[in-house]
């Protein structure tokens, strides 16, 4: 009321200067406050500054107050504070005149179980796990040379300039596309796994992705610990990497990602070779391959002269004495051309040569067998063939014999005729009483007459 | 936006092969005929191995995410580049 006093009465208003008034709440709040233990959530701690002292902010759902904790007394922590962590602060509320802005002054604190932000990490990590996402055996292999690499990171900011400078360095050679999404804040989480996902359906072509930003509070990195962008990493088919803030900082993203990075230039340094070392590689290897050919071919050569002294000549008795010279004639035709060709064709006559002369031992051999075996096989068939004849011979004649009515005789079966008409009988109806008939049997046969019958 | 699917050659799978070539060159146990093929495959597949190192494309781009829904591709020049790094906001 005395306020409203002050303000209706103009002649007697007090005016009081901004010293005054801040003196005056400052030293209302101290004297209602002193010391006061307070619980919440430690944040927007960077670590002792030059002067050792400590700057944070205590928070919780509803508010937040700046807080100090001098050197002196910071020594004495005994745990080493860390964002999102929970925390039971003991001090004063001290507000500092130059600038009219109150603090907590923080004598002592102490852990207070694990902050929300933490709780929420951990459980999120345990679902995930538990899932599966963060098994090794699914990671897909990154890319040895990636040709078109994406970037899914703030367009703007020092983490794309960090890694664009580190791609371009390493390996100059490579199509980088910037996918820009907003990396902290609301919808961040949501915008960044949408462009993972946008990725893989719009760009098959890309070998790799870096999905990450720069530095910053726990809270600024949260998006890379939401489930959403879990997801969309694990789902992608385009290899990730994840490079999210500094090497202390570990997120979700970095468990489910292909590779996990410390920075993003880290990030840019695991997804492509140095383009200069590769290049070196290759000189290596061009120089490994001729070597090893010159080394072969010494080898023939040396073969070859031993070839000429007829060491490995005199082994080979189907050879032709001739061959042995044909051989020299034509070292020698090649010596001279080779004296007048150029290192590389020198090497490939070279190679020729011995080709040529190295193989002919070998292929009279081979000869020599072939003709050998097919004797071989030509006798093996004759002999084969005429006994097929002869077993075929044996089974026909059998055949024959077994159909032949003399056979059949035989077998104790007779043949009877009409001795008169000399008509087969095959019915009793053919003769009557008083007739002669003869009897065929196996061997001989038998005249008799007919004495009766019965039908 | 989205690229034609290019027949990729892989580098990896050239560098592999001329490694194996040299490889078995070493070894030493290849006739000679055999030994030039392979060395003729290996400086074929080592050449394929420069020629994928000088046909890759050099640019950086930065998608536009269109009205409807699509991407396009625009020249992305990281205006800081050259000079330091400016105040890190990500």
């Amino acid at each position: 009321m005395a306020q409203a006093a002050e303000s209706l009465q103009p002649s007697e208003r007090k005016i009081l200067t901004v010293g005054d008034l801040t003196r005056r709440i400052k030293k209302s709040i101290e004297d209602a406050i002193r010391y006061v233990w307070v619980a919440g959530e430690l944040s927007n701690y960077k670590g002792p500054g030059p002067s050792g002292h400590l700057y944070f902010t205590l928070k919780d759902s509803e508010s937040q107050i700046p807080c100090a904790m001098w050197k002196g007394m910071a020594n004495r922590l005994r745990f080493e504070p860390e964002n999102g962590m929970e925390v039971i602060a003991f001090g004063k509320v001290d507000v500092y005149l130059p600038y009219g802005k109150y603090q907590l002054i923080v004598e002592d604190m102490e852990p207070r179980g694990v902050g929300s932000l933490q709780l929420k990490f951990e459980q999120l990590k345990e679902k995930l796990q538990k899932e599966g996402l963060f098994e090794q055996a699914r990671k897909r292999p990154l890319p040895f040379l990636p040709r078109k690499i994406a970037l899914v990171t703030s367009p703007t900011g020092a983490a794309v300039q960090d890694m664009l400078r580190t791609l371009r360095t390493r390996c100059p050679a490579l199509h980088i596309v910037v996918y820009p999404v907003k990396v902290q804040g609301d919808g961040a989480a949501e915008e960044i796994a949408a462009a993972i996902g946008h990725l893989n359906l719009a760009m098959a072509d890309i070998d790799v992705m870096i999905v990450g930003r720069g530095g910053g509070s726990i809270e600024d990195l949260w998006a890379f610990n939401e489930e959403v962008v879990a997801r969309a990493i694990h789902a992608s088919r385009i290899p990730v990497i994840s490079a999210v803030g500094h090497e202390t900082d570990t997120t979700i993203a970095d468990f489910v990602a292909d590779l996990r990075a410390l920075t993003p230039t880290d990030g840019a340094v695991k997804a492509v070779p140095k383009l200069d070392d590769l290049v070196l590689s290759l000189d290596d290897l061009d120089s490994k391959l001729r070597r090893a050919l010159r080394t072969r071919a010494d080898l023939s050569r040396s073969q070859l002269d031993g070839l000429r002294d007829g060491r490995a000549l005199g082994r080979i008795e189907d050879l032709p004495q001739q061959l042995g010279q044909r051989l020299d004639e034509l070292k020698e035709r090649l010596d001279v051309g080779v004296g007048q060709a150029s290192f590389y064709q020198r090497e490939r006559l070279d190679l020729l040569k011995a080709s040529l002369t190295a193989d002919l031992p070998r292929l009279a051999e081979a000869g020599r067998r072939r003709v050998e075996h097919l004797t071989d096989l030509l006798r093996s068939d004759a002999r084969r063939s005429l006994e097929t004849a002869k077993a075929r011979l044996r089974q026909a004649a059998a055949s024959l014999e077994a159909l032949s009515p003399v056979a059949i005789l035989g077998r104790g079966y007779s043949i009877t005729r009409l001795a008169s008409t000399q008509e087969i009988l095959k019915d009793a109806a053919q003769v009557k009483a008083g007739d002669r008939i003869v009897t065929r049997l196996g061997a001989g046969q038998i005249e008799s007459k007919v004495e009766g019958k019965q039908p | 936006m989205t690229d034609k699917p290019v027949k990729k050659e892989k580098f990896e799978d050239y560098l592999r092969q001329v490694e194996e070539t040299v490889k078995s060159l070493e070894g030493g146990k290849l006739g000679l005929e055999e030994s030039i093929e392979k060395y003729e495959t290996g400086i074929k597949a080592l050449r394929q191995c420069y020629a994928i190192l000088d046909q890759a494309e050099k640019k950086i781009q930065l998608l536009v995410k269109e009205k409807d829904g699509s991407l396009s591709a625009k020249d992305f020049d990281p205006g800081a580049e050259d000079k330091p790094a400016k105040k890190k906001e990500a």
